[in-house]
Parts: C-alpha cells; sequence; structure tokens
C-alpha cells in the first residue's frame, strides 16, 4: 500500500480526475474531501460491504419465501368520490 | 430478447422494457441491465432479473407500502445518472432477502429507476437506515395464530 502523509487541506490526485483532500482532522478522525467523475461510485468501504452481503443475500431469496409478504394494514378501500346522500 | 432464467423459465422481454443500470448493483457492478418482472403469486413483490445472467434476480418490494414514512435522503451527485427530469416518473424500490419465516427488506440502499429513461441504480441513504428490517408476513400472523 502506498501511504503518503498529508497536512489539513492538501491533498492528492488519484489518475487525472480524483482528487481526495483532507478537509479536517480530529483526534482518530478524518474528514476527507472527494471530487470524482460520476461515473466513479465513491461509498464508506464497511458500508459498501455491508451492502454487497445483503445484495448476494437477496438474490439467493427464493421465490417461495416471498409468497406471504403483506402490508401490515391493508390498502384503504376506495371510497365512493360521490356518497349516497340520505335524505328524510 | 429471451431470458432463460433460473427461477421463472424462459422469459421473452422486449428489449426497450430493459433497464439500464450504468454501474450495476452494489457487488454486481458488471451486470448493468435488468427486467423488472412482476412475481407470479404475490402482487406485493417484483423481481428485477438480470437480462445477462439467468441465474442472477432480486426481489423486490415498493417500501413505502410497508415504511409509509419512508423517505429517501441521498445526494444529486449519486441519482445524477438516471438523467432525472421533474417531469420523469419514478420507482423507488427496496430489496428482500430472507426465508418464509424472516423476510427483510434493505432500506439503506433502495434502487431508484427513471421509468421514462428506463434508468436505475442503487443508492445509499445519507441516513442510517436500516439494512435488516424485519418485513410482517401472512405466513408470521398464521404460524401466530396457530401456536
Amino acid at each position: 500500500m502506498l501511504v503518503l502523509s498529508r497536512h489539513r487541506d492538501e491533498s492528492i490526485m488519484i489518475g487525472d480526475d480524483v482528487v481526495v483532500t483532507i478537509v479536517d482532522i480530529r483526534g482518530d478522525k478524518v474528514r476527507l474531501g472527494i471530487e470524482a467523475p460520476q461515473s466513479i461510485p465513491v461509498h464508506r468501504q464497511e458500508v459498501y460491504e455491508a451492502i454487497q452481503r445483503e445484495n448476494r443475500r437477496a438474490s439467493q431469496t427464493d421465490p417461495d419465501a416471498t409468497r406471504d409478504v403483506r402490508p401490515a394494514q391493508e390498502p384503504r378501500p376506495p371510497r365512493d368520490p360521490r356518497p349516497t346522500r340520505r335524505d328524510n | 430478447m429471451r431470458i432463460e432464467t433460473e427461477r421463472f423459465g424462459s422469459l421473452q422481454i422486449d428489449e426497450r422494457e430493459l433497464f439500464l443500470f450504468p454501474h450495476g448493483l452494489i457487488g454486481l457492478e458488471t451486470l448493468r441491465q435488468w427486467a423488472l418482472v412482476p412475481d407470479p403469486e404475490n402482487p406485493m413483490v417484483a423481481w428485477l432479473q438480470s437480462a445477462s445472467r439467468g441465474d442472477r434476480a432480486l426481489a423486490v418490494i415498493s417500501p413505502r407500502l410497508f415504511v409509509p414514512d419512508y423517505r429517501v435522503h441521498v445526494s444529486r451527485r449519486s441519482i445524477e445518472s438516471l438523467q432525472l427530469r421533474s417531469d420523469h416518473r419514478t420507482y423507488v424500490l427496496t430489496t428482500l432477502a430472507g426465508t418464509r419465516d424472516r423476510l427483510t427488506t434493505n432500506l439503506r440502499a433502495p434502487i431508484i429507476m427513471n421509468l421514462d429513461r428506463r434508468m436505475g441504480c442503487q443508492v445509499v441513504t445519507g441516513d442510517d437506515q436500516p439494512m435488516q428490517f424485519e418485513l410482517p408476513t401472512t405466513h408470521q400472523a398464521a404460524s401466530r395464530m396457530a401456536a
């Protein structure tokens, strides 16, 4: 792994279109600013890996498993827009 | 085109109906073309079926039917690939995973689709939504009644 030292407000370039800037340093937390083309998705690694696991789990779901999914509340029955008026 | 699927047999799909996911799905980045197929048995469920891999399909739901106050908070950047305009119609869908007894949906990484441009992407919400939100099923209710 390439290791570089940077101060606050300094940046590194990855290729010619990705810039990572050290925005803030507080204790053991570093805030990074990332400029990258829209074609490059940027994710926090642990979140990316967790979603990857969820997608894998989802792609292994058996059609039988989804048979009984229903919203907790039944959709409301459609209301008659012109309720009958009782004249008496 | 015809897709030989593992779950639904041979599917005939109009290529114009396919959705292009320029970044694929998270962890499935190479699969860029997906069809949205209704579940044969449950009208609440649909499947995103990969056009190139018959063995890749993910069950999806419309999360607001289950979590009425669900809102997706994402950066403009993360949905740029959808080419959304204000008059375009969109779908917000979340994936289903698990078994008949315990089925969960991933509210942290919804799939957003532009129905007019036939584009899709999976985003990560800015707020800390659950990745395994447990869904009620009639099967659970039935087994609780039987117990």
